[in-house]
């Protein structure tokens, strides 16, 4: 894997040139904590300016409680009851996980299985198809049947969810590789394996990354909806027993939770882009200025 | 410059098997909207250790040729031999330098030219060396540690010419490896494969546009013309193995094989 992580020097160098060719008093090197703040900084002013929107509406008494729960209640609410969402966050964040990460490693090795065999290709697609367009909520009680109470079936939906744009985003990837570039492995009489691991693979990391990114807040939906279908626990469990009492500001805190966990998945998927491709062109920090100034 | 793992000599063989032969090769690509004859019963025997420069119009067929010698593409009829063996399949035998430069974009200069080491599993510490050394010839040392994208297009081919020149291959199969260059560094680049093919005693085949870099670096210049892709003439070039930048294009006999040149291909210009 050395091979994928540019020297950190050359990277630091590039984003600081960018940075003097635009702002000319911005400080040499960056430190990455007011990195992340310049890029983040309008998402934050916008859920600042939601914040005080949905405090603003239900103060004023504009939006009854049970249909819209105050941001204090809400948040009291998740202080209050800690425990019990903690409990619950953590079964839904456990099947989530899991489903993504099995969902990755089925989703590439059948990605691999396909552009390997036409004859697979023409086999596994249509039923890959077939299962993707099944709508999940409606097979999930099935799992149910068959697999119990547990956290089978949740995390069957989860890997479902995600397996689609994992294969997907895999399959395109591996074919996305230059065919010259496969000639040259062929004039150095490189195996099929060499050839994948130093080739293929890397190469359509890329893609993979992004069908990942889809598939991890896909992999919450999957779990969630596992969760209404039967059993008791996690965070969709929390949702129907709330619903159930009309108890919003218990629904709104459980939602927050389960965005926060996309998010979460998602902000890693992000780093490991940051580690794995530097070298793709949609993570180059600024652009071609930054080759001009390193020269 | 050292000479380093250069050894005089490497693949000189005893035999006198041609190390490529071509004859009556055709190479044709059917599409739904038509059919193109990229190669038109080709004939070529080249020597061992012998250097040819391939010249011709865009779309003669001179890549396609390469191609077809490296076992990469399959011909339609005739027959291509390799060291008196007919191909079947990509040769491993050869160092490529593909038209475009083909480098891993997540790989740097270095690890783009060990690649090459990697693949064929080479003893690494003699290839680092020789990465050293191809690194240092073609003028990237301050630019080992770059991206491709980092790069200009004359410095992504030089990598490329050094990821062919890392395993010291027998026969050595370059189209246009020097199109990107500016003058000088071609300059020094020509006069770099001259002493790399005289110290090696590889076989070179030559793709380029240039009429004085063709005929400065080959025994003999295979002249081709387009549709459909054929060979028009192959000219001798009766020089010294040992060329002088200088002295070497002041000689009557490369002015004659360069306007010879010229003429065939002027030639062809004016009647399509
Ligand atoms: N894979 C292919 N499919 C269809 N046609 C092809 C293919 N490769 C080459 N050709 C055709 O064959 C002919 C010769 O192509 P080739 O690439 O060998 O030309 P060339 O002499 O290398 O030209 P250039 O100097 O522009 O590189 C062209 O007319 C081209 O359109
Ligand atoms: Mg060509």
């Amino acid at each position: 894997m050395t091979q994928l992580t540019r020297d950190s020097t050359t990277s630091s160098t590039d984003a600081s040139a960018g940075a003097l060719a635009r702002r000319s008093p911005a400080p040499r090197a960056e430190s990455g904590v007011l990195r992340l703040w310049r890029s983040s900084w309008r998402a934050l002013a916008f859920l600042a300016v939601a914040a005080v929107a949905w405090w603003l509406v239900t103060a004023r008494g504009w939006v009854q409680p049970y249909i819209l729960p105050s941001p204090g209640e809400t948040f009291g609410n998740l202080v209050e009851y800690t425990p019990y969402f903690l409990q619950h966050t953590w079964i839904t964040t456990y099947e989530t996980v899991l489903g993504f990460l099995i969902a990755v490693v089925l989703g590439e090795l059948v990605a691999i299985l396909m552009v390997r065999s036409k004859n697979l290709e023409l086999t596994i697609y249509p039923i890959i198809l077939v299962a993707q367009v099944i709508p999940k909520i409606a097979i999930a009680p099935l799992f149910v049947v068959w697999l119990g109470f547990g956290m089978g079936p949740k995390i069957t939906v989860a890997v479902l969810m995600a397996f689609f744009p994992i294969v997907i985003s895999g399959l395109a990837g591996l074919r996305s590789v230059d065919p010259e570039i496969l000639d040259l492995a062929k004039t150095m009489g490189a195996s099929k394996i060499k050839t994948f691991a130093k080739i293929q693979f890397p190469a359509s990391l890329p893609q993979l990354l992004s069908g990942m990114k889809v598939a991890a807040t896909l992999a919450v939906t999957g779990a969630v909806v596992g969760e209404f279908v039967g059993g008791n626990e996690g965070l969709g469990y929390v949702i129907l027993r709330a619903n159930g009492n009309m108890d919003t500001a218990t629904l709104f805190a459980a939602l927050l939770i389960m965005s926060a966990i996309g998010i979460v998945l998602f902000a890693i998927i992000q780093l490991a882009e940051n580690l794995l491709i530097p070298w793709h062109a949609s993570r180059r920090s600024d652009g071609s200025s930054a080759v001009v100034a390193q020269a | 410059m050292s000479t380093g793992t250069l050894s005089p000599g490497t693949h000189e063989t005893t035999t006198s098997t041609p190390a490529v032969s071509v004859r009556d090769a055709s190479v044709t690509f059917s599409s739904r909207r038509n059919t193109v004859t990229a190669l038109s019963n080709a004939n070529l025997e080249v020597t061992q250790g012998e250097f040819i420069s391939i010249v011709g119009p865009s779309g003669c067929g001179k890549s396609t040729l390469l191609k077809v010698v490296s076992g990469l593409s399959s011909y339609s009829s005739g027959e291509v031999e390799i060291n008196g063996s007919p191909i079947d399949g990509p040769r491993p035998d050869i160092g490529y330098v593909f038209q475009r430069p083909a480098l891993l974009e997540w790989r740097n200069v270095r690890q783009n030219i060990m690649l090459q080491a990697e693949m064929r599993g080479l003893d690494m510490q003699a290839a680092n060396a020789r990465c050293d050394e191809l690194i240092e010839m073609v003028g990237l040392q301050d630019f080992e540690k770059s991206l491709p994208h980092e790069l200009s297009g004359g410095m992504q081919q030089r990598v490329a010419v050094c990821r062919a020149l890392l395993h010291d291959p027998a026969i050595l199969l370059m189209d246009e490896p020097l199109g990107a260059l500016d003058a000088l560094t071609r300059e020094k680049m020509n006069v770099e494969l001259n002493r790399i093919w005289r110290a090696t005693g590889t076989t070179v085949l030559f793709v380029t546009h240039s009429v004085a870099e063709a005929v400065y670096l080959a025994n003999r210049v295979v002249i081709m013309s387009p549709r459909p892709g054929r060979i028009v003439e192959i000219q001798e070039v009766d020089l010294p193995a040992e060329r002088e930048y200088g002295a070497t294009m002041a000689d009557p006999e490369f002015n004659r094989v360069a306007n010879r040149v010229r003429d065939l291909l002027g030639a062809r210009g004016t009647q399509e």
